[in-house]
C-alpha cells in the first residue's frame, strides 16, 4: 500500500510539472506571439503530455507499483484544473470534458506504457533510462493516428 | 507517511494551479495590447489602402462567413470550413470590386507535413490572390501536394468570401469534401 502510494506521488509530481510547464508556455506563447496557433485538445495532444509525464516519471523516480485509480483520480483532477486556471479551457463544462478526457487517455497510456516498461526491464540497466523515454516516443508516434480525435 | 505524500500531491497541484491563474493574470493586459496590434497589422496587410477596420454582423445564409470588418477599401471575410482534421479559420481580404487582395490561416489542425503546409507555402496561397470567388481545384488553383482535401476546403472558403461582395451563388456546404 504504502509503495503504491509513493507511486501514486511520483505520478502526481511528473504529471502536475508537465502540465504546469505546457500551460505556462502555453500563456506566454499567446501574450507575446498572438498569431499562433496552439494544438488543438485532442487525444494526440493528451497523450504526449501523458506520455511526457510518464517518461519524467520512470527516469527521475524510477518504475514502480502502480496505483491505476489513484492515476486516473489524480489525471481528471489535473487535467482539469491546470488549463482551466490558465484560462485555456474556456468554461468550466470544457474544463470538466477536458479532465475525464485527460484521465482516460492517461490511464490508457499509463498501461501500455508500463507494459513496454516490464518487457524493458530484464535489459541491462544502463539501458534502462533512455529505453524509457524512447518508448514513451514511440508510444507517442503511435497515437498519432488519433489526431483530430477529442474534444 | 501515506498522509505526507497525499499532502505533498495536493499541494503540488494546489501551487501550480495558483501559478498559472496569476501568470494568465499576469499576461492578460499584454495579451489584449499584442492581440489587437497584431490584428490591426494583419488586416491591414490583407487589404492593402485601408487603415481602419470595422466589426460588421453578417445576417446571410453562407454558413461559412463567420465574422467580418469593413475597411475603406473593402471587407475582411472571416471564414470557417471542415479541412482533413478539423476546422480551418482564414482572414481573407476582398476589396469592392470583389476581388481576394489577401488570405491568411487563422486557425488549423491540419497533418502536419501535408495540410499544415497551407500555413506558409506561398505559391500555393498566392494562387487565389485577384480570384473573384472563381477559384477552383485542378483548374486554376493547384492543389498542396498530399493535401487535396485541405485545399479544397480552403478554396470554398475564400470563393465564400469574394461571393459576400461579389454576391455569386456559390455552394456553401462545409463539410462536403468535393470542390
Amino acid at each position: 500500500m504504502e509503495k503504491s502510494r509513493s507511486a501514486l506521488l511520483g505520478t502526481t509530481l511528473s504529471l502536475t510539472g508537465v502540465l504546469l510547464i505546457a500551460c505556462a508556455a502555453a500563456l506566454v506563447a499567446r501574450a507575446f506571439v498572438p498569431n499562433i496557433i496552439l494544438p488543438r485538445t485532442d487525444v494526440t495532444l493528451l497523450a504526449g503530455l501523458s506520455l511526457a509525464a510518464l517518461a519524467a516519471e520512470a527516469v527521475i523516480f524510477g518504475a514502480g507499483r502502480r496505483s491505476w485509480i489513484g492515476s486516473l483520480l489524480v489525471a481528471v483532477l489535473v487535467f482539469g484544473l491546470l488549463p482551466w486556471c490558465a484560462g485555456l479551457s474556456g468554461d468550466p463544462l470544457t474544463a470538466v470534458k477536458t479532465g475525464a478526457l485527460g484521465g482516460v487517455v492517461f490511464l490508457v497510456c499509463e498501461t501500455l506504457y508500463c507494459s513496454m516498461l516490464d518487457r524493458l526491464s530484464s535489459g541491462p540497466v544502463k539501458y534502462q533510462k533512455p529505453m524509457a523515454v524512447a518508448a514513451a516516443a514511440l508510444l507517442w508516434l503511435a497515437c498519432q493516428a488519433l489526431m483530430g480525435v477529442g474534444l | 507517511m501515506t498522509t505526507r505524500s497525499f499532502l505533498t500531491g495536493v499541494t503540488a497541484i494546489v501551487l501550480s494551479a495558483l501559478a498559472l491563474f496569476g501568470l494568465r493574470n499576469a499576461l492578460a493586459s499584454t495579451a489584449a495590447t499584442n492581440r489587437i496590434a497584431e490584428q490591426q497589422a494583419m488586416m491591414a496587410a490583407l487589404l492593402p489602402d485601408s487603415e481602419s477596420f470595422t466589426p460588421e454582423n453578417y445576417n446571410g445564409e453562407d454558413e461559412n462567413i463567420t465574422a467580418l470588418w469593413r475597411g475603406e477599401t473593402g471587407y475582411i471575410v472571416e471564414t470557417t470550413v471542415s479541412g482533413y482534421a478539423g476546422e480551418i479559420r482564414l482572414w481573407v481580404g476582398i476589396s469592392d470590386r470583389g476581388r481576394v487582395t489577401g488570405l491568411v490561416v487563422r486557425d488549423m489542425a491540419e497533418t502536419l507535413g501535408l495540410g499544415r503546409e497551407a500555413l506558409t507555402d506561398v505559391d500555393y496561397l498566392s494562387q487565389y490572390l485577384d480570384t473573384n470567388g472563381n477559384a477552383a481545384v485542378g483548374e486554376n488553383v493547384d492543389a498542396i501536394t498530399g493535401a487535396t482535401v485541405t485545399s479544397r476546403a480552403i478554396t470554398r472558403a475564400v470563393n465564400s468570401a469574394a461571393a459576400f461582395v461579389t454576391g455569386a451563388d456559390v455552394g456553401t456546404s462545409a463539410t462536403e469534401w468535393g470542390a
